[in-house]
């Protein structure tokens, strides 16, 4: 690009569509030579395809004339073709006569490309969705399918839109079971060690469920969608465990995880833009609007029935919306219960749902969020997250690895009131007489300190602008140095821009779980460990008024 | 009559911290504020119904941590939200984008020149080395260090400079050689010159240079503009030395969040109450204050009385002949704070859409900035130095309601653009009446980049150097309140007598964007005249904070 000899300043400086760096080694099948011969639908297709070709690598909006010229078609052919396809969002056209190429390309190539891979991971409902969103196309493995890391190089913008608009996230690799059946109510309060009893159809509990011991297997949300009916979202696949659990009640599990559309909806602005997008002036609009904390609802999108729960995994204000999916394939019995078989649940409502949560008129405060950012909101919100947090105690392969609820932070989720029968019960209840050894707290790192052990570097402490790390950190008794024994580990850390603080949560021993009682964090820093001092601090680190808030209709209610 | 331990003047962000700080410091102060809100140039409105601005000061850079954490800003609702990337329409189409990631910044770049997309990395990395370098002196107590008070005559003044020196000394031993040599370029260059060093595309020139003159009656090509660009890149968000950061509810929000903290710790905050004099007590041995008096006619006592105004009020304005030496009010009126800027609020009904980049995306949530080349720049300068204003203004701009939708009405956006060059003393006709054609200059040059401006706008504040000298008390309307060139740095902020926050006059101190370490959002004059003042009370000089 550069002679050396002549100065750069009066350079001419080309159009940035057409001096993009990376020149693409992709064959040019724009050119079409049409047969004479061949019948006109060939030649229909040659043409449409040659349009379809114009567009190369790195290309964005071109304008007719070039389009036509690139392939060779009179302006007028070019144009109508183009605006055929438009219709199809195979192309998509600009107000002042430009085209590019269109979302149904993208959904297209995203099919072929997923198609051609040996084993691809599971889309879900909405994989081609967020695809065509990502700038970074930096996802991760999710439960066999994946999940976007962050849709941009940072993770922040997402951050500071859910905390500040909304964030947009597809949650659907979470499994989701449901409970259909006179004994469904015994079955669930068997597993759950909440008291289900207590759930009002269309209300939400969080609850923990352990194994025979009394160790903590999973956390998760019950939906009651009726006296007879509840779902259950989990992290890990559970449909063995249920089904040995309702062993004699009269009660059916189904596993529809495949089935159910799951999107989270989550910050201040969620309210606001689900009014926007429900189908407004609806009653079901209305009902979600007034929606309470863990309550549910039904709700339409377009018509369509969906189920809408006032939960989430961010600390705020948020939603969650449950979508049943009808089967692709025409002749099989659609639904949930019925399941699919074999055949694919259609994702193109979901897909519809998605583009008008992003496109409303709440216009960038609205934004698609990545795991990033929801490890990032989920810190502050003090949420324990399964095997970064705590071990299943499913797959935990040495004794120091199960948890027990009062561990984790969830004792409170395992009131051994009368009735409340559920499995492990008997040993957690001998377990909290013995005393609870360790519990899950929040710390906050000295900020001082932090900076002192960054100044010899020369630095500012390199945690700022970073995602959440989640490198177990040890921790010692105040006190004591780094030869002293350690007495607990931060499992999840992270800099709040919001709040300004270096948070962790840890597990510790009680004696040192009060709140204000101070500990010492092995950080590294600079590749040293450092001894930082770190206080117990109330759980959790950040909760805006709006996230419980009781809202009435037409009161305006957002931060 | 009312009684204090001690009155600031002023309730702009450095007085406000400086109250904050020394309430936290067990005094009772009272805050005297001349407007019926507290905010000076940090301020936000409801210019046009439904539509906010921050009216002056429009982003967060220079906040010190320090600050945020000693008086607990997140509790008092902190919420700085980064602004990531930087668009340079150029013209025709073409731009220059530098983003959040630095290697699609490279890229960005490389369309232009290879060579300068990799210069464009080492000189991040250098001049954070060198904000790092410079830093160290924003945190130190400019003790006035051209004094003779090293020969020993006055012990404690001697203490004080030599652990100023010592301090230097100690910061920078270690230095690598060509970061000192770089960083002595820096004080005396050009912006322009400087960046040759590294750039051969005048567009990448032109936009790194433009923090260069933001705020200053200088141009890439004057020597000593360089000064600039590195105060600018002392800037840190959350710790860190970076961008920018944008107070959701405007950066009005950032002084109610001060003066929550200020009365948090006690201090109270007397609106509408504009200071007439300091009342000072002349005796053989020098003057000592002892309060001030309103114009009401309200009289107020106090050992220590702060201004953290411009020295034209603090000394010129507020002194009485006699009261100080004449040198004082000498110094006051010589002091550099001619405005060079303007600013044009913008509410819009629609998104603006540049001509370089048509389509919503990530580059409207950051900044942009109207400065297509080193010549545009340099001549915008040239139309305006002969007491004029830019026909073809630089124009430096964000659009708040991307970042923070509250600030517009649901699909509507605000625009805020910071504009230059505008003279503050207009060689023909006066600022009320040119203004309408100023904010047309302006408009003129927005529509070529941002064409759909031509329709969408439904509100237009035009605020020209003068609005900020009347709304924000700034004399000649200096958005730091006096130009940042090394005449007006460190010891000589605002003049070597008072470098250390200290007059000649006993009890009254200074504490605004006029003294070290300098203006923009940074706090650091409040912070550190509040550190001296309460060492002085525990017979300690509070040097260089560490």
């Amino acid at each position: 690009m550069q002679d050396g000899s002549s100065g750069s300043q009066d350079r001419e400086i080309q159009p940035a569509a057409l001096l993009h760096p990376i020149q693409p080694f992709m064959p040019d099948h724009s050119k079409i030579t049409l047969d004479p011969q061949a019948p006109e639908g060939t030649r229909s297709v040659q043409r449409t395809m040659g349009l379809l070709n114009a567009f190369r690598y790195g290309e964005s909006w071109l304008p007719l004339k070039e389009i036509a010229a690139r392939v060779g078609l009179p302006k007028p052919t070019a144009h109508r073709i183009l605006n055929a396809l438009a219709s199809t969002r195979l192309i998509e056209g600009s107000a002042d006569g430009r085209y590019r190429l269109g979302s149904a390309a993208t959904e297209l190539g995203f099919r072929a490309s997923i198609a051609r891979l040996e084993s691809p991971p599971r889309p879900t409902p909405f994989t081609a969705s967020t695809v065509a969103r990502s700038n970074s196309f930096d996802y991760r493995a999710w439960n066999g399918a994946v999940g976007a890391t962050s849709y941009d190089a940072t993770f922040e913008r997402e951050y500071f839109a859910v905390r500040g608009g909304a964030g947009v996230l597809d949650v659907s690799p979470l499994f989701l079971y449901e409970f259909v059946g006179p004994e469904a109510e015994q079955a669930v309060q068997r597993i759950l060690t909440r008291d289900v009893r207590r759930c009002a159809v269309n209300q939400v509990m969080y609850s923990a469920w352990c194994d025979d011991d009394g160790y903590l297997l999973q956390d998760g949300n019950l939906i009651r969608l009726a006296p007879d009916r509840f779902r259950l979202s989990t992290a890990e696949p559970s449909l063995r465990w249920f089904s040995d659990c309702s062993f004699g009640l009269d009660v059916v599990v189904h596993d529809i995880g495949d089935h159910v559309a799951k999107l989270a909806v989550q910050g201040p602005l969620s309210r606001s833009l689900l009014q926007r997008v429900l189908d407004p002036g609806s009653a079901s609009a209305d009902a979600v609007a007034e929606l309470g904390y863990f309550r549910g609802c039904a709700a339409e999108f377009e018509g369509r029935p969906l189920y809408v729960t006032r939960t989430g995994f961010t600390g705020d204000l948020g939603y969650e919306l449950w979508m049943e999916l009808d089967c692709v394939e025409s002749g099989v019995e659609s639904g949930v219960e019925s399941g699919c078989g074999s055949g694919e649940a259609n994702h193109a409502p979901a897909a519809s749902l998605w583009e008008a949560l992003l496109n409303s008129d709440l216009g960038p405060a609205v934004m698609p969020m990545g795991l990033e950012a929801l490890d990032a909101v989920r810190i502050e919100a003090g949420l324990i997250l399964i095997d970064i947090d705590y071990f299943s105690s499913s797959h935990a392969l040495l004794e120091k690895r199960h948890s027990t609820p009062d561990q984790a932070g969830l004792g409170w989720a395992a009131k051994m009131v009368a009735g409340n029968d559920f499995v492990g019960r008997a040993k957690m209840s001998q377990e909290r007489k013995r005393g609870v050894t360790s519990q899950f707290v929040g710390l906050e790192i000295d900020w001082p300190e932090l900076e002192r052990a960054y100044a010899p570097h020369g630095l500012r402490p390199q945690t700022v602008g970073r995602p959440p790390s989640r490198e177990p950190m040890p921790i010692r008794a105040a006190g004591h140095d780094a030869s002293g024994p350690q007495i607990g580990q931060v499992t999840s850390s992270f800099f709040s821009p919001r709040l300004k603080k270096q948070l962790c949560l840890a597990t510790v021993p009680s004696e040192h779980a009060k709140i204000g009682s101070t500990v010492q964090v092995g950080m590294r820093v600079e590749m040293q460990r450092s001894l930082l001092s770190a206080t117990v601090v109330k759980l959790p680190f950040y909760e805006p008024p709006q996230k419980k808030a009781k809202f009435r209709l037409g009161s305006g209610g957002e931060a | 009559m009312s009684r204090y331990d001690a009155v600031v003047i002023g309730a702009g962000h450095n007085g406000l911290i400086n109250a904050a700080y020394l309430s936290r410091g067990g005094l009772r102060v009272a805050v005297v504020e001349r407007n019926d809100r507290v905010g000076g140039a940090t301020r936000s409105e409801e210019v046009f119904p439904g539509f906010h601005f921050s009216v002056f000061s429009y982003l967060v850079s220079l906040l010190r941590p320090e600050v945020i954490h000693d008086l607990e800003l997140v509790r008092h609702g902190l919420d700085l939200v980064p602004l990531e990337s930087t668009l340079n329409p150029l013209g025709g189409g073409d731009e220059l984008y530098r983003e959040a990631d630095p290697m699609r910044t490279f890229w960005n770049v490389a369309r232009h020149s290879r060579r300068d997309a990799e210069a464009l990395l080492e000189y991040k990395t250098e001049m954070t080395a060198l904000g790092r370098l410079a830093h160290r002196l924003q945190d130190l107590v400019a003790a006035d260090v051209t004094s003779t008070a090293l020969d020993g005559a006055d012990e404690a003044a001697s203490a004080d400079v030599a652990a100023t020196l010592a301090d230097i000394a100690r910061y920078y031993a270690g230095t690598p050689e060509h970061q000192l040599s770089l960083l002595y370029e820096m004080f005396t260059s050009s912006a322009d010159h400087f960046l040759r060093r590294w750039f051969e595309t005048d567009a990448l020139r032109a936009a790194l240079a433009t923090s260069s003159i933001i705020g200053s009656w200088t141009s890439p090509r004057t020597p000593g503009s360089a000064y600039v660009l590195l105060h600018h890149y002392i800037g840190e968000v959350d710790g860190v030395y970076r961008g920018w950061g944008f107070q959701r509810g405007g950066t009005g929000e950032v002084a109610e969040i001060l003066a929550r903290a200020a009365r948090a710790h006690g201090a109270e905050i007397l609106l509408e109450a504009s200071v007439e004099k300091v009342a000072v007590k002349r005796s053989e041995s020098g003057s000592t204050v002892t309060g001030v008096v309103l114009s009401d006619g309200r009289e107020i006592e106090a050992p220590v009385v702060v201004s953290s105004l411009a020295p034209q009020l603090t000394f010129s304005r507020f002194l009485s002949e006699g009261d100080a030496p004449a040198e004082v009010f000498t110094a006051a009126s010589q002091w550099n704070s001619r405005g060079s800027s303007g600013k044009v609020n913008l509410a819009l009904d629609e998104l603006p859409s540049f001509a370089c980049r048509p389509e919503p995306g990530a580059h409207l949530a950051g900044g942009f900035s109207i400065a297509p080349s080193v010549d545009y720049v340099e001549s915008a300068y040239d139309e305006a130095k002969f007491g004029s204003y830019s026909r073809t203004p630089f124009v430096d701009g964000i659009i708040p309601s991307v970042i923070d939708p509250q600030m517009a009405p649901t699909g509507k956006h605000v625009l805020s653009c910071f504009v230059q060059y505008a003279d503050y003393e207009l060689k023909n006709g006066d600022w009320d009446q040119s203004r309408e054609a100023f904010g047309d200059a302006v408009m003129k040059v927005l529509i070529e980049h941002i064409p759909n401006l031509e329709h969408c706008v439904v509100g237009k504040q035009v605020l020209t150097p003068l609005d900020i000298e009347r709304i924000a008390g700034i004399p000649g309307g200096n958005i730091f309140h006096g130009e940042l060139r090394l005449s007006q740095i460190f010891a000589n902020r605002p003049a070597p007598w008072a470098s250390d926050y200290a007059t000649p006059i006993a009890g009254y101190y200074v504490c605004g964007s006029s003294c070290h370490p300098g203006g923009g959002i940074s706090g650091g004059p409040g912070r550190l005249a509040a550190l001296r003042i309460l060492g002085e009370k525990a017979g300690s000089f509070v040097g260089a904070v560490s």
